[in-house]
Formats: structure tokens, sequence, C-alpha cells
């Protein structure tokens, strides 16, 4: 184990501590005066994505303002299309997927006031070969094709991309490994598979594109021996990973191929017991995103009777079936 | 006056930068502003101020090795620098990749730079080798050493090449039993090797069957490391007509790799079905 369990002894594993976790997140929101909260004002949009995901799956969705936030939301909508990561700042793909996240889970799509423009927006990020890129600045990667993607699907607008181009570009960022990178010939990494599984499967072009026996099993060995997950061979664990990993696992049925107890345990030693929050590793400063992603692998695993998250869209499986979405790689129980 | 103001902004935009590169909107400006200028400065002027940009971002990236905006505007300025000092750039590289070999965004970067360099394949091999020559455990030297190997070569030339890859492969597992890295290449490895002996008309599980001799060889020393053991029966399977030791090595990395016993379940139920 590593040096930084001290704090906690090895082998107590703390329950999941919902209610600390909820204040933890609540209290977020009212430190405006902290670093932390400045430091990050680029990308609260995000922020707010993955702390109402946390709640939802805390059960404490109602914790959130929507009164609040939907108008704060609308501010950051650009008119020449798109969504910034606050008040000011430049529409870009990441912020304007968290947006849409945000507002269909709200139920509030419709009160967007540049629809055509966003869809515009992010129709035009797709490159000739396929690729997206992440805004007019022309940065590549394939997590802009599930931002690109997943926003669109959102919308209803896939039709506006060329599928087929798409998913030759994903195609070409597959490595031997069975596993995707950035772009093509970078290194498999999780993060990035994650994005090109579930951009696959949004666009229902999950197989022959993958093999899902040598992906799955590329995934399967990210499991560290203390039951965390890493995102590429020889690196440490990342409760996020848990995410990552997790979900692509869970889109190809095989979610069992890693050892879940094992998983869960680790996630529960990631939590902080003083103040609520899941760090990235045991002994960690928490922060919103690791809380999200540590709580989302737990409900993806079924534990603790969790309200269920969507492996592909990350957002709960009643929105999506409210929206009228098919989830074809839901495992039936 | 809007020049002026653009210019104590640009100014402005560098020290929020310093303290925070992840500001994104900041580095929009930034290039905004540069766009602005190279529409009503002259040739050298504008060049002079890409290479101060190279600077300013060289000293961001020491700082922020992983932020993704720094690396995007770097390539952003090089796409504008006429006289790019390539030497420098793969120096730099080197450099952070010694400090951290396995950071994706400067490997990605390397890349880039060996493309509009014209570096060549031979020399981008080497430095691969020296890499792993440093330290085994380095998965993205052996990744990129697979992606080069099938540029610089037609399937029918790769053949001794892939050989000496073998003995490469086999000195670091000696070293190293259990780590993945180079048994990853290793897999990869033998996938290639069936497709080139398949192309030159002979009998594609040669390798596979050496490499099983030399694998068995290893295990006879580590007998318990999960690596060789996987590896012998990914290979007897290959082979074919080894299905009882495949079942039993299977058994063996249930209790050795518990984590992962329902991976080998599942190749031993495709064995069992067989």
């Amino acid at each position: 184990m590593s040096s930084s369990s001290s704090k906690s002894n090895e082998g107590s594993i703390p329950p999941l501590l919902i209610e600390k976790h909820v204040s933890f997140i609540q209290a977020l929101a009212s430190k405006k005066d902290t670093f932390e909260y400045w430091a990050t004002e680029h990308l609260r949009m995000s922020g707010i994505y993955w702390g109402m995901g946390a709640l939802y799956i805390l059960s404490s969705i109602d914790k959130l303002d929507k009164k609040e936030i939907i108008p704060w939301i609308l501010k950051c909508e650009h008119s020449e299309g798109g969504f910034g990561g606050n008040i000011g700042h430049d529409p870009h793909l990441l912020y304007t997927l968290s947006a849409l996240q945000i507002l269909a889970e709200f139920d509030s799509l419709d009160l967007m006031q540049h629809k055509e423009a966003t869809i515009k927006f992010l129709s035009s990020l797709q490159q000739p070969d396929g690729s997206f890129v992440g805004d007019k600045w022309k940065e590549v990667d394939t997590r802009f094709s599930y931002c690109a993607i997943y926003s669109l699907r959102l919308l209803n607008a896939l039709h506006t991309i060329d599928s087929d181009k798409a998913v030759e570009h994903i195609q070409k960022c597959r490595n031997f490994d069975g596993a995707f990178g950035t772009i093509p010939g970078a290194e498999s990494h999780a993060g990035m598979t994650f994005c090109c599984v579930a951009a696959l499967a949004i666009l229902g072009r999950l197989y022959p594109t993958i093999d899902p026996d040598l992906l799955g099993w590329w995934l399967a060995e990210r499991q560290k021996p203390h039951g965390g997950l890493c995102g590429r061979p020889e690196k440490s664990a990342d409760v996020c990973y848990s995410w990552w990993v997790l979900s692509s696992l869970s889109i190809i049925n095989r979610l069992h191929w890693i050892d879940n107890d094992k998983l869960k345990d680790w996630i529960l030693q990631c939590q902080d017991t003083e103040t609520g929050g899941i760090a990235d590793k045991p002994g960690d400063l928490p922060d919103v995103f690791h809380t999200f992603f540590g709580v989302a692998g737990l409900s993806l695993m079924g534990y603790f009777s969790l309200p269920l998250i969507d492996p592909t869209y990350a957002l709960p499986v009643n929105t999506l079936k409210r929206l009228g979405y098919e989830l074809p790689w839901h495992k039936d129980s | 006056k809007q020049w002026y103001q653009r210019r104590v902004r640009g100014f402005a935009t560098q020290k929020l930068l310093e303290m925070n590169p992840e500001f994104y909107s900041l580095w929009n400006l930034r290039r905004v502003i540069l766009e602005h200028f190279s529409n009503v400065k002259d040739g050298k002027a504008m060049q002079d101020m890409y290479s101060t940009e190279m600077k300013f971002l060289e000293a961001a990236i020491k700082l922020n090795t992983k932020c993704y905006w720094i690396w995007h505007h770097r390539r952003w300025i090089t796409e504008r620098l006429e006289n790019v000092d390539w030497k420098r750039e793969l120096g730099l590289c080197a450099k952070l990749l010694d400090l951290d070999l396995r950071n994706f965004h400067c490997w990605s970067y390397l890349r880039f730079v060996y493309s509009r360099s014209g570096e060549t394949l031979a020399n981008q091999f080497k430095y691969t080798t020296v890499k792993i020559e440093q330290n085994f455990s380095n998965y993205s030297a052996w990744h990129q050493r697979s992606s080069l190997l099938t540029k610089m070569y037609e399937t029918g030339e790769l053949l001794e090449t892939l050989k000496t890859e073998f003995e490469i492969v086999r000195q670091a597992v000696y070293t190293e039993p259990n780590d993945s890295s180079p048994w990853t290449y290793h897999r990869w490895l033998i996938g290639q090797s069936k497709e080139v002996l398949t192309s030159l008309g002979r009998d594609p599980l040669e390798f596979v069957r050496e490499e099983l001799t030399h694998v068995n060889e290893l295990l006879s020393i580590e007998p318990e490391a999960k690596w060789p053991l996987l590896t012998s029966c990914t290979l007897m399977m290959d082979c074919g007509g080894f299905d009882e030791k495949v079942l039993e090595t299977l058994d063996h990395l249930k209790k050795i790799d518990s984590l992962r016993k329902n991976y080998y379940e599942f190749l031993t139920s495709k064995t069992v079905k067989k």
C-alpha cells in the first residue's frame, strides 16, 4: 500500500458517507473567497455538472437551486453558438457539453436562446478527416469527438455531421492494444478510450470497430493490486479512472473482468472522513470531480442501491429514458 | 488607441496566464491580439513576436507540463514561426521526457516536431531505444517504437527486425519479469510476426513456437510471475494442441492474479468450448 494511507487504518474501510459528501458539495458553492474557487473559474460549467451528477447519485439533487443555475447557464451561452466555462468565457466544446447535460437533466434544453447557432457551432468543429476540434483554435483530440457527438445527440442534430468519417477517425486512434489515444499515433489512455468507446456507442457503431475481448483485457489490466484503477500501464491509480475504465467495461458488458469488491473498497478509502468528498487517492484532498466519478463508479457496479447512471452518457438512466433514449448496452439484470 | 489597448491587454494576459494557465479564454485573447498584429506589423517584427511567445511558452510548459492549452498554443505559434529551431524543440522534449517519461502531451508534441522537422525515422527509432534502455518500464517508448516499425518497413522486410525486437524484449523481461510494458509490446510483436510470415508464405506460427520456448525457460526461473504465465497461455492458445496445459495455466493465473479471475474464466470457457 502507498504511504499516503498512514492516516487511515489499513483494513478499516469507511462506509459510504452520503451526507458528508452532500454537505461537501453544497459547501463548494459558498466558498467564493478561496483560491481554488477562482483558479477553477474557467471550468465552473463542468464543476456544476460534476456536482449535479454526484448529488443525483446521492439522492440529493434537490439541493441544487435550478432557479439559480439555469439563468446562469444561459448567460454562458454565446450568440454565435456554444457555451463558455463561465460568464464571459469563450465558447468551447467541453463546456458546451457540460451545459447541455445540465439543461437536459433539468428538462430545460428548450430554454436555449441560440440553439441553431450552437448546432452550427458543433457541426463546424468536424474536420475533413472526421476528427473534431474543441473550438475555432483547432486543437484536435478524441475527447472532442465524444463531446461533439454527444452534444449533437442531445440537440437531435447528429445528421449535421459525417458519422462515417467520425468513426473512421476514431478507428485511426485505435492502437495495437485495442484501446485509444488522443490523436492517431498517440498512446492508449483510459480517458480517451472512454471517449472513443462512448462516441461509437452513441453512433451505434461499436462493432466491429471495437474488439471487446482485447479492449476488455486492456481495461481489466488497469486494476492495481490494492483495487484502484489507473489510466495507462504502470501508472498509479486515481479515482477518476473508476469512471473512465469502468464505464468502458460496462458498455462492452465486461464489468466483471475486474474485481468489483476491491475497487469499491478502494473508492471508499478515498473518501475524506472529516470534510466529506472523495479524493483522487486515499489521504489526498477531495474535490467535486473525484467525488462525482467515485460515486458514479459505485453506482455502475451496483453497490449501495445507488440510483443508476448510464455509462455512455454519464447521466441518470431515468433522465435518458424520459428523453426517449435507447440504451442497448444496458445489461438486463 | 485600439493598438495600445491590445498591447496592454497582451501584457496583462501574460501575468494572468503565468498564475493560471488553465484560463483558456486568455490564450484565445492572446491569439486574437497576435492575429491583429500580424495584419499591421511587418514580417520581421511579427516573427520576433512569435519568437518571444515561444520563450514565454517554454517557461510556462516547464511549470505546467500537462496543460493542454499551453501545448496547443505552442503548436499554433510554430505553425506561424518561419525559422523554428527544431533542434531546440527536440531538446525541450527530450528534457521533459527525461523528467517524466510518460508525459503524453510531450510525446504528441514530439511526434508533431518530427513531422515538421523531417527527422528521419531511423533517428526517431534510435530515440525510443535510448528511452527503453534507460527504463524498460517506459510503455510510451514501446508504443512509439511499435508505430515507427510499421512506418519504417514494408511487411516483408520486417522479419529480421522482429527477430531483433524479440531479443530486446527478452532482455527487458529477464531484468523485470513483472513489468507489463515489454510484455504488451511482445503481444504486438507476435501479432506482427504472424502477419509477416503469412505474407511471405511461411508458417505463421514459427515465432510463436520459438517464443513459447523462451517464455517457458523464464517460467522455470519465475514460476509465479503473472506476465510470463499469461503470455505462455496466449502463445499456447495460438499454437493449438495444448488445451490441458492452457487450462492448468489459467487455473494458476486465477489464483495469483485473482483480480482478473473472471477474465481468465472467460479464456477457460473459450478453450473448453473448442
